[in-house]
């Protein structure tokens, strides 16, 4: 905590982690826009393999259109183009990066890639549902990822959804993986009420309130530092089933179930 | 599902049958079109028309489709049923049973007769003709009559109106138990969000399920099977966690007891939610699999019903926790659902769906 708060004086230097999904998209495209600019980005990518998350739209995006598909989130002031990929977003800016063939982020080849950053803090974007193993979080780096789910409530997968349904509220929580797994702090919390209808969670909900919660604790000075409390008294979610899903979707858009 | 589309001959069944084969065929679930004189020439022609040969061949049919529909295959038949008993005997005996009329006058099926059929009988050249000199009773209970009278019939109406009332229109199927979900687990990530109507596609899926469980353990009562009683055993021994054992003895415990057991049933819906599965045995220390059995079918109900008692004594978050396994649990159920043979597996299964059931009126109207 104590080097955390060092990082924090001092001008913020940082490196990226990502993949092509709507997560990277939104962090990178706002983190540029407020002037948090990364010194270096490792772009995991494999043209054999397709991420989970991947919409129709990454499909169009390969064919470089330059037409641009906005998903915005009016409540919260924020926006990310979807249809811009986010080899494009760091060409258009000159940014340092290298990429690396391959989307798992446990490979030997992400390792070496990661251990090359001289920045010690890196903002981590990695597959939907991918967890970054012991070899990876050995590497004296901290990983900097923004958990939808308001921390130590709401732990585990797919937290959006149950934080809608049982709060109507989505919060986020920014969290430092280090070589202690389970027990870096959790650094900044924040929680949003959203009024607008019909969005679509998984692919802009989710990626807008994580990169508002990012860009927020860029800006902030009022660190939280609490302990990510491991009580047993939190429930640890586990990917929703499609019914509870819907419920909470059907929850949000018609005010009840009803 | 199995169709069966009756009506006399040169009624319109190959016709009507044929378009609606393939407004069926383009769901997701595999059909298969079933011809009343193609199943006799496949069989070998062993049976001839007369009124005792149409009986073996109208009970073959049924004892067909009952086999085809146990295996999961999804049947359209088009038959000149005239045995009242064999329509009874699909509706008590396939779970998905649909029947479909084609009611045309006399006058018109021998309008229509390509054959000749009607008029040699009527010359006395030909015997056994049905609506000649054997008498055609309109079935008992058809889900949908269709008067096939109209000189040009729209027959796009004319299965759109069918597909309705059987039930086949407008809601697909329920995606996450069409696969054998022991052979294929689901994961469940990113489902697709799709609608409202996903409520009604759920509930319908659970219905169907319990239907043919039903349908199933009457059977058993008819041939006098009993439930077992399960007895309590130890579930620990030496390194090793026996999960029916557990289970077993969860089901027979108060609710004191049961939250005694908190821990590891929240560490076997753990295990449970990274492989979907449930094994036989786990080793006793941190509950990790050490079998790779998980075919013990009677586990999965039984979880289900634990886990519906965890959610009705627990008042926080946790419930979710539950909820959201037992649909998991059931889904697999009901994915295997022509798996369940046992008295046992079937009478606790429909505990666990119908549960299930109750437990989701609180969040659906």
């Amino acid at each position: 905590m104590e080097n955390f708060q060092l990082w924090r004086s001092t001008l913020i230097k940082f490196s990226m982690l990502l993949v092509n999904n709507n997560r990277s998209k939104a962090y990178l495209q706002n983190l540029i826009k407020n002037g948090f600019i990364p010194s270096k980005i490792i772009v995991l990518d494999n043209k054999n393999h397709t991420l989970v998350e991947h919409t129709e739209n990454d499909k169009i995006i390969s064919k470089d259109t330059e037409q641009k598909f906005i998903r915005s989130l009016n409540d919260l002031n924020i926006s990310f183009d979807e249809k811009e990929h986010i080899q494009k977003t760091i060409v258009k800016n000159n940014l340092d990066f290298s990429v690396v063939d391959t989307l798992d982020v446990n490979s030997l080849t992400v390792i070496n890639a990661v251990k090359e950053l001289t920045d010690e803090y890196i903002v981590y974007s990695g597959p939907g549902g991918t967890i970054l193993r012991k070899e990876i979080l050995s590497l004296n780096k901290k990983f900097i990822h923004v958990h939808p789910g308001l921390l130590p409530g709401f732990r585990g997968s797919t937290t959006i959804y149950y934080s809608m349904l049982l709060e109507s509220t989505v919060g986020c929580s920014v969290i430092l993986f280090d070589e202690k797994i389970d027990e870096g702090p959790i650094l900044y919390k924040a929680k949003y009420e959203i009024k607008e209808r019909d969005i679509d969670f998984d692919y802009v909900l989710d990626p807008l309130v994580r990169a508002k919660t990012l860009i927020s604790f860029f800006q902030t000075n009022e660190l939280s530092g609490m302990p990510r409390n491991q009580s047993e008294e939190a429930a640890t979610f586990y990917i929703i089933h499609p019914l509870l899903k819907h419920l909470s979707i059907l929850k949000h858009n018609e005010g009840s179930i009803q | 599902m199995i169709i069966w589309l009756i009506g006399m001959s040169a009624s319109g069944k190959t016709t009507i049958g044929r378009r609606l084969f393939n407004k069926l065929s383009s769901s997701q679930r595999k059909w298969v079109f079933l011809d009343g004189d193609t199943f006799r020439n496949v069989l070998g022609e062993d049976l001839g028309h007369s009124y005792e040969d149409r009986r073996k061949n109208s009970y073959r049919i049924s004892r067909f489709c009952e086999f085809l529909h146990s295996q999961g295959v999804q049947v359209l038949a088009c038959v000149l049923s005239i045995f009242h008993e064999h329509q009874k005997y699909n509706r008590e005996n396939i779970s998905e049973y649909k029947e479909v009329y084609l009611d045309t006058t006399f006058e018109n099926l021998v309008k229509r007769d390509n054959k000749g059929l009607y008029k040699k009988a009527l010359k006395g050249e030909i015997k056994d003709v049905v609506g000649i000199d054997i008498k055609f009773p309109p079935p008992y209970a058809p889900d949908i009559v269709i008067d096939n009278n109209k000189e040009n019939p729209d027959y796009d109406e004319m299965i759109q109106k069918i597909l309705d009332t059987i039930g086949l229109s407008t809601e697909s199927d329920y995606s996450y138990t069409s696969k054998n979900l022991l052979e294929f687990p689901q994961k469940y990530q990113y489902s697709k969000y799709e609608g409202k109507s996903f409520l009604n596609i759920y509930k319908k899926d659970r219905i169907t399920t319990l239907d043919t469980f039903t349908k199933r353990l009457a059977k058993h009562n008819r041939n006098g099977n009993n439930p077992t009683n399960f007895k309590i055993s130890p579930y620990f021994q030496d390194d090793t966690f026996y999960l029916k054992e557990f289970l077993v003895f969860l089901y027979h415990s108060e609710v004191e007891e049961i939250k005694k057991h908190t821990g590891t049933v929240n560490t076997l819906i753990k295990r449970f939610e990274v492989g979907k599965k449930l094994y036989l045995t786990y080793d006793a220390k941190e509950i990790r699999k050490s079998s790779r059995e998980f075919e013990e079918l009677i586990n999965y109900p039984l979880f289900s019903l634990i886990l519906q008692r965890y959610y009705k004594s627990e008042k926080n978050q946790q419930k979710l926790v539950y909820l959201n396994a037992i649909l998991k649990v059931n889904d697999i159920i009901s994915s295997v659902k022509y798996d369940y043979i046992l008295y046992d597996e079937i009478y606790h299964s429909i505990d666990a769906l119908n549960g299930e059931l109750s437990i989701m009126e609180e969040y659906i109207d």
